[in-house]
């Protein structure tokens, strides 16, 4: 399965979403790419944090928009999604190989997220920009913080 | 307004003046008059004193009635959140029951219909009121001077029962503050200086409220004007009270409404952290504006394309969190964008509210802030 970021966040919002139990399969994503994820990134053996956890928050990212894309509840309900642990697993488990391809997965991301952000704050206040940016790829305040000490 | 000034107008004893200012607007102003020796002038307290006993009894008649009117229209629209705690238990149940696509889609479309039925209704009525008003004075210039003189009249009454109840609490407590206080209250120099810096945050608060979508869509210069008037008197106030009151009792502290917060993306992290702490297992349904105002509902407004344009743009998104466990209905929240996103929230329990108003406000202060995009 290859993963098209473009594809992934250019996709129309649902329009109900229903979180099963979401949290925790959200947190054991957290833990996976931090514990088994980040130490085979061979490119980022290094000792600087915020470039990891940028690279982390870029993979949750990826796998809560596959797991998205991949929950909807089927033909017969438009617009709606279920989202459950299984979806997080599938896209957890079908991340590619190798640091290489992961490294540009990431890299395809942050370009994307980088001119979502720069269109909206041509169209939108400061505040909603953020807040659109956030929805768009799936990231909460803080990890954008991280992401972005000062707006571009 | 720059931001430096728009913190000042949230703080606190910014807002606390606002919620005073009728009774010290007119406590400084009476003072001042005394201090000036303008009540002497006779036509002024002739007239005044002819009516005033009309006026009075006229004001507590307009408070009465307007107090009835918040009372139940607060009653109705909380309702909604009873109606929807109610319900649920029976959906969910049957749902885990017999989970299966089939039935998901009918439990999803259940809880949309009591989402509809239950709060989208009544924000259409009362939009669709809101809106009606001024359209039909627009068109009915009669009706209009008539009700602008009702206007003036209830406007009137009100202030002389404003001054009444300031009159009171400055014979009990004036001598308090005066005695205590180093200020030299007899300098007019003083008294000028108070009532300017006190109406200077009053109506800065009403200028930022003004601002709101909703006085451009459906509001008039007229209603603005009206709405800046009815600063001198007490009724918001009272109105205020009731309406907080009627949550109040039924809710107690699970209840809070008009939360600054931050994007939905971050608003269900929120949710699933506190429904994961509180609760345990869990279920997180999320409608936005689509589905709580569908085209069939939008179409009965028909005329009112103003009430339409607004709900578009409040994009309106309702979150129902339920307990599996206990198959109960255990978080309702409501989220209108408008200038800033504003949420209502009802949870099981007054610890859970506290933890997600908290959180909204670190995040809104702590992130928000250092980009200057509070």
């Amino acid at each position: 399965m290859s993963i098209e970021i473009e594809k992934l966040v250019s996709q129309p919002e649902p329009t109900i979403v229903i979180y099963d139990d979401t949290f925790d399969a959200e947190d054991e994503v957290s833990r996976y790419v931090h514990d088994d994820l980040l130490p085979t990134l061979g490119l980022l053996a290094t000792d600087d944090e915020l470039a990891k956890e940028k690279v982390a928050i870029a993979l949750q990212s990826i796998v809560f928009l596959v797991a998205e894309s991949i929950s909807g509840l089927g033909p017969e309900v438009k617009d709606a999604l279920h989202l459950q642990k299984e979806h997080f697993q599938f896209a957890r488990a079908h991340l590619p190989e190798g640091g290489v391809a992961l490294f540009h997965l990431v890299k395809d991301w942050q370009v994307s997220l980088r001119e979502y952000l720069a269109s909206q704050l041509k169209i939108n206040s400061r505040r909603e920009a953020i807040f659109n940016t956030c929805e768009r790829f799936k990231i909460d305040l803080v990890e954008f913080s991280k992401l972005f000490p000062k707006l571009p | 307004m720059s931001n430096l000034f728009l913190e000042f107008l949230h703080w606190t004893p910014s807002r606390a003046i606002r919620a005073l200012y009728p009774l010290l607007f007119w406590i400084i102003f009476l003072r001042l008059i005394q201090q000036m020796g303008i009540s002497s002038i006779p036509i002024f307290s002739g007239l005044l004193s002819y009516f005033w006993f009309v006026l009075e009894i006229l004001a507590l008649v307009i408070v009465a009635f307007y107090c009835l009117l918040v009372l139940i229209f607060s009653i109705w629209t909380s309702n909604s959140y009873v109606t929807i705690q109610n319900n649920i238990p029976g959906f969910l149940k049957a749902f885990l029951k017999n989970p299966s696509p089939g039935t998901e889609a009918t439990f999803k479309a259940e809880v949309r219909d009591l989402l509809i039925a239950a709060r989208s209704t009544v924000t259409l009525i009362f939009l669709g009121l809101a809106s009606s008003i001024p359209t039909h004075l627009s068109r009915h210039r009669k009706t209009a001077i008539l009700s602008q003189i009702a206007f003036l009249v209830q406007l009137l009454a009100l202030a002389v029962l404003t001054v009444v109840v300031s009159n009171y609490l400055s014979a009990q407590f004036g001598p308090l503050v005066v005695n205590t206080a180093w200020y030299d209250f007899s300098s007019p120099v003083i008294s000028i200086t108070l009532l300017a810096a006190f109406s200077i945050v009053d109506f800065g608060i009403e200028i930022e409220e003004v601002r709101n979508p909703i006085w451009k869509k459906v509001g008039t210069s007229t209603l603005r004007v009206d709405n800046f008037l009815f600063e001198f008197t007490l009724l918001d106030r009272v109105m205020e009270i009731v309406d907080y009151s009627v949550w109040k009792i039924r809710f107690g502290n699970d209840f809070a409404s008009n939360i600054e917060c931050p994007d939905n993306r971050t608003l269900t992290k929120i949710f699933g952290r506190a429904l994961n702490n509180h609760i345990g297992p869990s279920l997180l349904f999320s409608y936005r504006y689509e589905e709580l105002f569908p085209q069939k509902l939008l179409k009965g407004l028909a005329k009112f394309t103003k009430v339409r344009e607004l709900i578009r743009f409040y994009s309106p998104v309702s979150y129902v969190g339920m307990d599996k466990d206990r198959k109960s209905c255990v978080l309702i929240a409501t989220i209108y964008k408008s200038r800033d996103r504003r949420m209502s929230l009802w949870t099981g329990s007054t610890a859970m509210t506290r933890n997600i108003v908290t959180a909204c406000t670190n995040y809104d202060r702590d992130v928000l802030g250092m980009y200057g995009a509070r």
